[in-house]
């Protein structure tokens, strides 16, 4: 264990981020005071960019864990291994960043079933301390260790939501799509079109967001803007790729798509 | 060559001065026309033009028949070419001259004025058959082989040709005449009604046959369009152009309702549904960036210019947001010839507003008129300002019809053709009128005050269901208006009574929904804690560990789950008259004890979380069959909902296929894996406008088939104690009948537990 080097976490190059208010400022301040964070938004919108690019900055190594359905609490603390001389504890990525001292970010949380959750509750208040009942280990945790989560309230359903309980030992971030003008100074930086083009793709967006609750769930997305402006920066014709890129993916719908070709020939000239 | 034909036309002419023909009115005529036909007429049609009318004045109907034949002759000899004109002769007297149809030889003849501007130049046969067609069903002998009785509508049909002729393709023609032969053959007068286009439902076929895409086929596309772009929410009223054709409609926005025709057909290479997006966008665009201004002191001329300047500004202010619909609007705006329109002779009026409108959108227009340059210069001026308005588009309206003001502006005779930008609105939304005129046209009033609504709720449109006819193996088109409303309410806590007047059978229930509740048990593998060890993935594990596997899988249990109930239900209740009879053993009324039944049946679905909807329906004539939401499907067993339960009332007839086609309509849309319909009936389906009750027996059964295609599964409780006579015939073997009404509170909520066990 003692040859573990928690600096292969470390992120290398700073990934981009726009600032869109004082959210840097912000996370500074609940890292310095340890307080576990939990940020909120749509699908895309850059939650899981603003992490790294803060773990970038704050220079410490960064966990990720992406949630889902069938992880269990052991997955997340370690478990013991048959090895063909016994058995062997292996830490898993929470004990891990408990023990060395590193930000663990479990994105998109709620996909986890809510009996996984609660095993993050002792490291998140001020015991800062995780039991590993299997092994009977205490884990005092490192003072660098900070606790991330994402939540994208759009799920919200009555079987995907969080415990008060769990809600209530974070403190929180919201975070949405930039304004346009800043969400297409993003796509022309991620992608390489031109701002034209951009501020197109921006609208085309925004299109698809006033139609959630009308038979798309989320809008599209920066991600997938940044997909399109990407295509078209590669040549492909701005209104394939913009059904390539933001249409296909967000619906099967064949009159959202109907409508959207109408959106689409609407914007660009 | 020319020359020379035309040198021998002539002689002819002179020849032929004066007809070989004893009526002076012809030779009126003739002399008035033949000028024309000599012009039109190649030189073969011309000796048929002459043989004809000669012909058609000696076959004993009098002058009219050569009168209307030299008049439109011209015309169809000069578009069908040679022998057409003999055709025609000789269909003439064959066909409808020798038959008891004399009297439509000269509906006929008149009918080509229409004919020739609706058809291309090989279509001739084709409109011969088909009023063969027409002749040879409808016209028909009581006794014997030989006609010899006219055809009621062969003149109605004619009459209407023109209208036929342009909505519809030929074989569209043909579906129409089929339906009204279907229906009407033995019936006269309602056969004439039928083909003169004057029935409700010879307008209703029309429509369906008519060629071009439906506005409500792309409706939802349409809706989300405006959403998307401009987050609106507007509503639609479809209005339908033919039969109003006197006057011209146009689309228009009001009291946040979008007026729209209901059929587009595709224009300049724009798909319609493009044609309603292009509609749909102008009118929200006037509603963003127009003001009213005020219209007293403006003429109609002024006016008219100050429209299109006022659509070129919001459409312009539109494109910089939107550029792409720039192209579309384009693509719609007529390109006239600039001297194409003589201001000696005509009004130029509605031409130089079109080469403004497109001059003032179009950067590459083709006019070069200074004074529309100028205004175009003008215009672009006022667009580069920071803030524009509604009253900069009067005053550059105003200093347009001054500068391009002329005498022939008011003569009757008005250039009209191609200047009609069909997606614009007819602008009323920007004028306020303070003085009161009649001028609006509103053609939905008349569905406003059709109905008797005392409580004068804003009426939603109804929706229009096909009635089946046995007889006919047909379904009867948009038969049966559907309104629907949200029950009224009273006081709340006489359901709460119900059920405590209940409380012992609300026990027993318990105890059955309790049993109810668990149901199939699912497994769920692959779990790390679970009632089970699952040996095969437990194995798969031993042996990953012996093979030096870092991760074996540590879940190799297996756990069970209860499913979940996926049930969407729907309870249509009967609320017509005949529930206020009472039922002797206990005192109350059908109604009233309907009124516990759902009640408890309701209580009991929320114990289960069911999605559950209640509704009541009546009918008074297939006009107004009245549908009554009680429970909505998202709504919850509240004292809203109770309030509405505890207000039924009950009047009029059971309609009961339209009904249940309504109700079918919105459990379809339930996202569940079993649907089910109850209906709560105490007798017959039933209306006072039918009197053959097999009629609607058979359409309720229909609807019920319907349903069951759309993976429905429809259940009838009837009340009624001779059900039996017809009940299968509806349900075939899904259905109960209860015997014991004033059982019936016992026995809704367990017969609902049973269907979903």
């Amino acid at each position: 264990m003692s040859d573990f080097d928690i600096n292969q976490f470390k992120i290398k190059l700073e990934p981009l981020y726009e600032t869109q208010s004082n959210e840097v400022e912000l996370y500074t301040a609940a890292y310095n005071a340890k307080l576990p964070v939990m940020v909120k938004g749509p699908t895309g919108c850059g939650k899981s960019r603003f992490i790294e690019h803060m773990a970038h900055k704050l220079d410490k190594p960064i966990i990720t864990v992406s949630c889902n359905e069938d992880i269990t609490a052991s997955d997340l603390i370690g478990r013991f291994l048959l090895d063909t001389n016994g058995t062997r504890w292996v830490d898993g990525p929470l004990t891990l960043a408990a023990r060395h001292g590193a930000i663990c970010y479990l994105d998109e949380i709620v996909e986890a079933r809510q009996d996984t959750m609660v095993v993050i509750h002792s490291l998140t208040d001020h015991r800062r301390e995780l039991m590993l009942d299997k092994k009977g280990e205490l884990v005092k945790a490192h003072s660098d260790f900070q606790l991330v989560i994402s939540y994208n309230p759009g799920y919200q359903s009555l079987m995907k939501d969080l415990k008060q309980s769990t809600k209530q030992r974070f403190t929180g971030m919201d975070f949405d799509y930039a304004n346009a003008e800043l969400e297409a100074s993003i796509v022309v930086k991620e992608s390489g079109v031109d701002t034209n083009i951009a501020t197109k793709l921006v609208k085309l967006a925004h299109a698809t967001r006033n139609l959630v609750g009308h038979g798309l769930d989320e809008g599209a997305s920066t991600r997938l803007l940044n997909y399109a402006g990407t295509l078209i920066a590669l040549g492909v014709g701005v209104k394939d790729a913009c059904n390539m890129a933001l249409i296909c993916p967000i619906t099967d719908d064949a009159e959202i798509r109907t409508t959207m070709s109408g959106a689409i020939d609407a914007i660009f000239d | 060559m020319q020359s020379l034909i035309k040198s021998s036309l002539d002689s002819m002419a002179d020849q032929h001065q004066s007809l070989n023909c004893s009526f002076n009115t012809v030779q009126r005529v003739f002399a008035a026309n033949i000028e024309q036909a000599t012009q039109k007429l190649s030189e073969q049609s011309l000796i048929e033009y002459y043989k004809g009318a000669e012909f058609l004045a000696k076959i004993g109907q009098g002058d009219a028949l050569s009168i209307a034949f030299l008049k439109i002759m011209p015309w169809v000899g000069e578009f069908y070419g040679d022998g057409s004109i003999q055709k025609i002769v000789d269909f003439t007297y064959q066909k409808i001259s020798r038959t008891p149809n004399k009297g439509a030889v000269e509906p006929f003849l008149n009918s080509f004025i229409d004919v020739v501007e609706h058809t291309n130049n090989a279509q001739l046969d084709e409109y011969l058959d088909l009023i063969e067609y027409h002749l040879s069903k409808t016209t028909f002998s009581v006794h014997g082989i030989h006609d010899t009785h006219t055809s009621p509508s062969l003149i109605a049909i004619l009459t209407n040709m023109h209208l036929l002729l342009e909505q519809l393709e030929f074989e569209g023609i043909y579906e129409w005449i089929n339906y009204g032969l279907k229906y009407f053959q033995d019936h006269p007068e309602r056969q004439e009604e039928y083909f003169s286009l004057s029935s409700a439902d010879s307008k209703a076929v029309f429509q369906r046959q008519r060629k071009g895409l439906l506005f409500s086929d792309v409706e939802r596309e349409i809706n989300l369009f405006q959403r998307a772009l401009w987050k609106t929410d507007f509503m639609y009223a479809p209005y339908s152009p033919n039969f109003e054709k006197l006057e011209h409609l146009h689309p228009y926005l009001e009291d946040s309702v979008i007026r729209l025709p209901d059929i587009y057909e595709p224009l300049n290479g724009i798909d319609a549904c493009k044609r309603y997006m292009a509609l749909v966008a102008h009118l929200i665009v006037h509603h963003q960036f127009t003001t009213k201004i005020v219209a007293d002191n403006v003429s109609p001329q002024q006016r008219f210019f100050t429209e299109i300047f006022e659509d070129a500004r919001v459409e312009y202010l539109a494109i910089q947001i939107y550029p792409g619909l720039k192209n579309l609007w384009l693509s719609l705006i007529p390109i006239v010839d600039e001297f194409d329109c003589d201001d000696k002779h005509q009004s130029c009026l509605r031409h130089r507003a079109i080469m403004l409108t497109r001059a003032l959108l179009d950067k590459n227009h083709p006019y070069k008129n200074q004074i529309i340059l100028d205004y175009v210069e003008k215009f672009k001026a006022l667009m580069s300002a920071e803030e524009t308005r509604t009253l900069d588009s009067l005053s550059l309206g105003l200093g347009y019809l001054i500068k391009t003001r002329s005498a022939s502006d008011t003569l009757a005779s008005i250039y009209f053709e191609n200047t009609e930008v069909t997606y614009r609105d007819d602008n009323r939304s920007m004028w306020l009128f303070i003085e009161e005129f009649d001028e609006e046209d509103n053609i939905f009033e008349h569905q406003k005050r059709s109905e008797d609504d005392e409580e004068g709720i804003e009426v939603i449109p109804p929706h229009y269901y096909d009635e089946w006819d046995y007889a006919y193996e047909s379904y009867k088109p948009d038969w049966a208006a559907v309104y629907e409303r949200l029950h009224s309410h009273t006081n709340a806590s006489k359901i709460e009574q119900i059920l405590d007047k209940h409380s012992t059978l609300v026990k027993q229930l318990k105890k059955v929904l309790d049993l109810l509740k668990p149901q199939n048990k699912k497994r769920l593998r692959y779990q790390e804690e679970g009632a089970e060890l699952d040996l095969d993935i437990a194995l798969r594990s031993v042996i990953d560990i012996k093979n030096g596997s870092p991760q074996p899988d540590t879940r190799i249990n297996v756990d069970f789950e209860h499913d979940s109930r996926s049930v969407s239900v729907l309870l249509l209740l009967d609320l017509s008259e005949s529930l206020n009879e009472v039922v002797e053993q206990s005192g109350q009324t059908i109604l009233e004890l309907s009124q516990e039944a759902v009640s408890l049946l309701a209580w009991a679905v929320e114990q289960l979380g069911d999605n559950f909807a209640i509704a009541g329906f009546n009918s008074d004539t297939r006009k107004k069959v009245m549908y009554y939401h009680i429970k909505g499907y998202n709504e919850h067993w509240d004292d809203a909902v109770k309030a509405r339960l505890a207000d039924l009332k009950a009047e009029f007839s059971t309609r009961m296929g339209a009904a249940i086609r309504h109700g079918a309509h919105y459990l379809d849309l339930q996202q569940s894996d079993k649907k089910l319909m109850l209906i709560l009936t105490d007798g017959e389906p039933a209306d006072i406008d039918v009197h053959d009750s097999k009629i609607l027996i058979q359409d309720t059964h229909k609807a019920v088939q319907e349903a069951q295609q759309k993976g429905m599964y429809p259940y009838c409780i009837s009340l009624d104690k001779k059900a039996d006579e017809y009940i299968a015939d509806i349900f075939g073997s899904h259905y109960s009948v209860i015997d014991r009404i004033e059982s019936l509170p016992q026995e809704l909520p367990k017969l609902f537990l049973s269907l979903t066990k």
